[in-house]
């Protein structure tokens, strides 16, 4: 863009939503240079901060007028570089939109901005006896808004869903800056369903300015199991075995030895065994009746399974220390290396002990650091590489192993994101999984919403026909000191 | 009659030979009598047939077991019927995973039985005795039981599917969890083959309950009676609550039918403890004691398998907190009624006076879209005679996705061949 534009289009924006709401100067747009996926970078021409949806819309309109791509932003925790603004585009950040502007008790349903934290909502409904059910491990600072971009899953969603299956309705920026509702609070409507392909359309088909979320009731009673193996393919042994018995716990989660010996050394310990093998958190919730049985149940296929002991906890303060080994983790391995890289991909669960064993070996042959913490009962694995993105060389090794593990998952029946989505980082993968005509078929919905191509370009989508280059420039990874 | 060309039905048979069979048997659908029937043999003969068929601009009634033939809007254009009857196959039903696949034309009941033997359970429970697979995604139809199992959106996990171009297209796949690229499941599901025609679906199957138990109980008149039912469908174990007004209660449950008010049916099931313990509330709070066997299965049916259509048959979705209000508006319509109070679904039928009533017709629509405007929801007009559907819409009042819906049906039916017509806004 040339410099004469873009003090065009700042002007413009800022009259739009003042002076304070857009951020031109570089020191104030580094920030967003990235998401929570630090290897992926590129430089916005402008950051703006609208307070409601006619702002949104005004703002969408002005980016097309100086021909400018923009792309919706909520807290930026994402971890596929969905929410960095490619060709120059402008970042509208959701976060002034914070309210939560409507909760029905009776229907169970709320009406909430997309910048409310995704944590915060649960913690307002809660006296009404409700939660809002999606809990991404970045919950404490991940929007809602980015939720619905994401489809954002968590530890709980084996039994409640992932975002998609809690959004009732949207209010929608079109990436014309004509605004739509999509949905219906009774969860109904009358025509196709829309909300359907726009949640987890990683803001490529517009901006979501409001949503309805459904709220579920809290369970009258929850017990948390926490099951020591002495390896991590006995632990996912057992998880086979609980699905196939056919129980639905709320969360099944593992956490490999590596990471065990991690959170141990950090500020997150948990008690656990460092000689553990994994460790395997089970979370059972519902009729109290029910799940008192269910324990035991849970207890024997772990026994079963060759477990070490397994641990009831006996109140909240122990479940927390139990949770503490999961939610720690991504802390404790910031102590490993300066980078870590968060790989997503999900596998029949039948499959986890053979594909971890690999998973693992494919980071030996790389002689990389990789730890496996995963929400087991979904299939949907996390290893964990642990790097110094300065050593070019290990680098080099990083980008090839998560191909090769990426390669591993789809020959086993599986995909290449769980949660995480695919925005710049996973693009050139997607033919992994599908074939020209998939992508094809995924582009015309893209061109029934933005034909133009303006929304959150660079994302989802292949941009060559080749096959994926080992040079990591080539693939997209900006930020790499080559 | 509409009669194909000679011309077209010998490209038709030249392009597609044996694979897929294309009979003369006359057939009434949508509006539309059809006298050519093509009947693919595989998932490649069916993008063939689409293919084919839009390069000659052939417009296609798309068929498969003909549960929901009253529905949709008039057909225009259409000449032939592209049937799924010969796409019968359970392809995998993975008992370790709890998931199946089958091709679209199999009928739910023998995906059923091969779900059953593998121990896990089908989460469908449409209308329609010969209700297949595709047809039950293509119309997002439910029954009874979608209180606990879902809805047909949640349960699709991934779908093979035929663009009106005859591309062949896969999304989704096997896992259980999955945000690789863009649901075009949900896109797919309910749009009554508008956007493309499903030929193969991953499912994700239920553990079968360790016990189910049904109730029944007399709802009186009083102005709690939905607030109540509501509370009684979201027990923990409730996996059917439905309410059945008094033109139905006596087929439902006869001993347990009141003369006034409602009748008020549970299904429990899950963890014997918990289903128990509902059981004794509903006992407790309603009076409820055991109901005969089969009445799930004839609640469904009031849902209507296989309507001849003699009368209206609209559904109503409304919150359930407005149930009442929506009820109210319907005082005048003399409806008969099925209620769903966890999900605010209403079912309601309406007979009416003689041939092509029209006046009644319009008392109806206009009942309806005050119910639906007092409950904050839709009515559909899901069965009629074709006379009741001239100059209207049945999906109802215009929304937002209509106008988007018809970007995406010039970009997923370029040629405007599938079910041309029938679907929202008549594309």
């Amino acid at each position: 863009m040339r410099s004469l534009d873009r003090a065009g289009l700042v002007l413009a924006l800022r009259e739009i939503v003042g002076d304070a709401y857009c951020l031109a100067r570089p020191d104030q747009l580094l920030p967003y240079e990235c998401d929570g996926l630090t290897l992926h970078g590129a430089m916005p021409s402008a950051v703006v901060l609208p307070r409601d949806t006619d702002e949104i819309a005004r703002v969408v309109r002005t980016c097309r007028r100086f021909g400018v791509p923009f792309v919706p932003r909520g807290a930026g925790t994402g971890l596929s570089g969905g929410a960095i603004a490619m060709d120059g585009g402008v970042v509208i950040e959701c976060s002034r939109l914070d309210r939560v502007l409507h909760v029905d008790v009776a229907d169970r349903f709320a009406v909430v901005q997309p910048g409310v934290v995704n944590a915060s909502l649960s913690q307002l409904v809660k006296p009404h006896g409700l939660f809002y059910a999606p809990d991404p491990s970045s919950q404490l600072a991940c929007t809602i808004g980015g939720n619905v971009g994401e489809n954002s899953g968590g530890p709980h969603t084996l039994k409640y869903g992932t975002t998609t299956n809690h959004v009732l309705a949207v209010q929608l920026v079109l990436p014309d800056g004509d605004v739509v509702r999509l949905g219906s609070p009774t969860g109904m409507t009358n025509g196709p369903d829309l909300l359907g392909a726009v949640v987890g359309s990683e803001g490529t088909l517009g901006i979501v300015s409001e949503i309805s979320v459904r709220l579920s009731p809290i369970p009258e009673c929850v017990e948390t199991l926490l099951a020591v193996f002495g390896d991590v393919v006995s632990a996912c042994r057992a998880v086979g075995r609980i699905i196939r018995s056919g129980l639905v716990p709320a969360a099944m989660e593992i956490v490999d030895q590596r990471t065990i010996a991690a959170v141990e050394a950090s500020v997150y310990a948990a008690g656990l065994p460092r000689d553990a093998g994994a460790v395997l958190l089970v979370e059972l919730d519902g009729v109290a009746e029910a799940v008192a049985r269910q324990v035991a149940r849970i207890r024997d296929a772990a026994l079963l399974e060759g477990a070490w002991r397994v641990d009831i906890a006996r109140d909240a303060a122990e479940r927390e220390r139990f949770w503490r080994a999961r939610k720690g983790a991504f802390g404790a391995m910031g102590r490993l290396a300066p980078d870590l890289y968060v790989h997503d991909a999900v596998v029949p669960r039948a499959r986890l002990p053979e594909v971890l064993e690999r998973i693992c070996a494919i980071a030996d042959a790389h002689g990389l650091r990789l730890s496996n913490v995963f929400h087991a009962g979904d299939g949907n694995l996390h290893p964990n590489i642990s790097f110094d993105r300065r050593n070019a060389r290990e680098l080099e090794h990083v980008i090839a192993a998560g191909h090769e593990i990426l390669a591993l998952c789809v020959a086993a029946g599986g995909v290449i994101s769980g949660e995480h989505g695919i925005g710049v980082e996973k693009r050139e993968y997607m033919r992994l999984v599908y074939s020209d005509d998939d992508l094809e078929a995924m582009c015309r919905l893209r061109g029934a919403f933005d034909p133009d191509g303006v929304c959150n370009p660079g994302k989802i989508f292949p941009t060559t026909r080749f096959c994926i280059e080992a040079d990591p420039k080539a693939r997209g990874y900006d930020r790499v000191p080559l | 009659m509409t009669v194909l060309s000679a011309d077209d039905f010998d490209g038709l048979r030249t392009a597609l030979g044996d694979a897929a069979a294309l009979t003369h048997t006359p057939v009434e659908i949508g509006g539309a009598k059809l006298d050519v029937t093509l009947t693919p043999g595989d998932e490649d003969a069916l993008a063939r047939s689409i293919a084919v068929l839009a390069a000659r601009g052939i417009g296609a009634i798309v068929r498969g077991g003909g549960t929901r033939s009253a529905s949709g809007n008039t057909a225009h254009r259409a000449r032939v019927v592209l049937s799924t009857q010969r796409l019968t196959r359970v392809l995998e039903v993975d008992a370790d995973e709890g998931v199946a696949r089958a091709l679209a034309g199999t009928p739910l009941s023998d995906l059923r039985e091969a779900v059953d033997a593998a121990g896990w359970a089908l989460p469908f429970d449409p209308p329609g005795a010969c209700t297949t697979l595709g047809g039950t995604l293509a119309a997002a139809a439910i029954g009874p039981r979608h209180l606990g199992f879902g809805r047909p959106r949640d349960l699709v996990l991934g779908m093979d599917v035929v663009l009106g171009d005859g591309v062949r297209t896969r999304c989704g796949g096997r896992v259980v969890k999955n945000v690789t690229g863009y649901d075009l499941m949900k896109l797919q599901v309910g749009a009554h083959g508008s956007f493309g025609v499903i030929s193969a679906a991953w499912l994700r199957l239920r553990p079968r309950p360790e016990c189910e138990r049904v109730l029944a109980a007399a709802l009186g008149e009083t102005g709690d009676a939905m607030a109540r039912a509501v509370a009684a469908a979201r027990l923990p174990t409730a996996r059917v609550c439905a309410l059945v007004d008094t033109n139905f209660g006596f087929v439902v449950e006869p001993d347990r039918a009141p003369r006034a008010g409602w009748l008020l049916i549970v299904e429990a099931a899950g963890d014997e403890a918990a289903v128990a313990r509902d059981a004794a509330r509903l006992s407790a709070d309603f009076g409820a004691g055991d109901a005969t066997r089969g009445v799930i299965d004839r609640v469904r049916s009031l849902q209507g398998a296989n309507f001849e259509p003699a009368g209206l048959r609209f559904r109503l979705s409304v919150l359930p907190s407005r149930l009442d209000r929506a009820l109210r508006e319907l005082a005048s319509a003399d409806a008969a009624l099925l209620i769903y109070p966890g999900s605010g679904l209403v079912f309601a039928r309406i007979a009416l006076g003689g041939i092509a009533d029209g006046i009644g017709a319009e008392r109806a629509w206009l009942a309806m879209r005050s119910a639906a405007r007092a409950g904050s929801g839709t009515a559909v007009l899901e069965a009629a005679p074709e006379w009741a559907k001239v100059a209207r819409d049945v999906h109802g009042e215009p929304t937002d996705e209509w106008r988007l819906a018809r970007a995406l049906k010039a970009r997923f039916d370029p040629a405007g061949i599938l079910n041309p017509g029938r679907f929202i806004g008549g594309l």
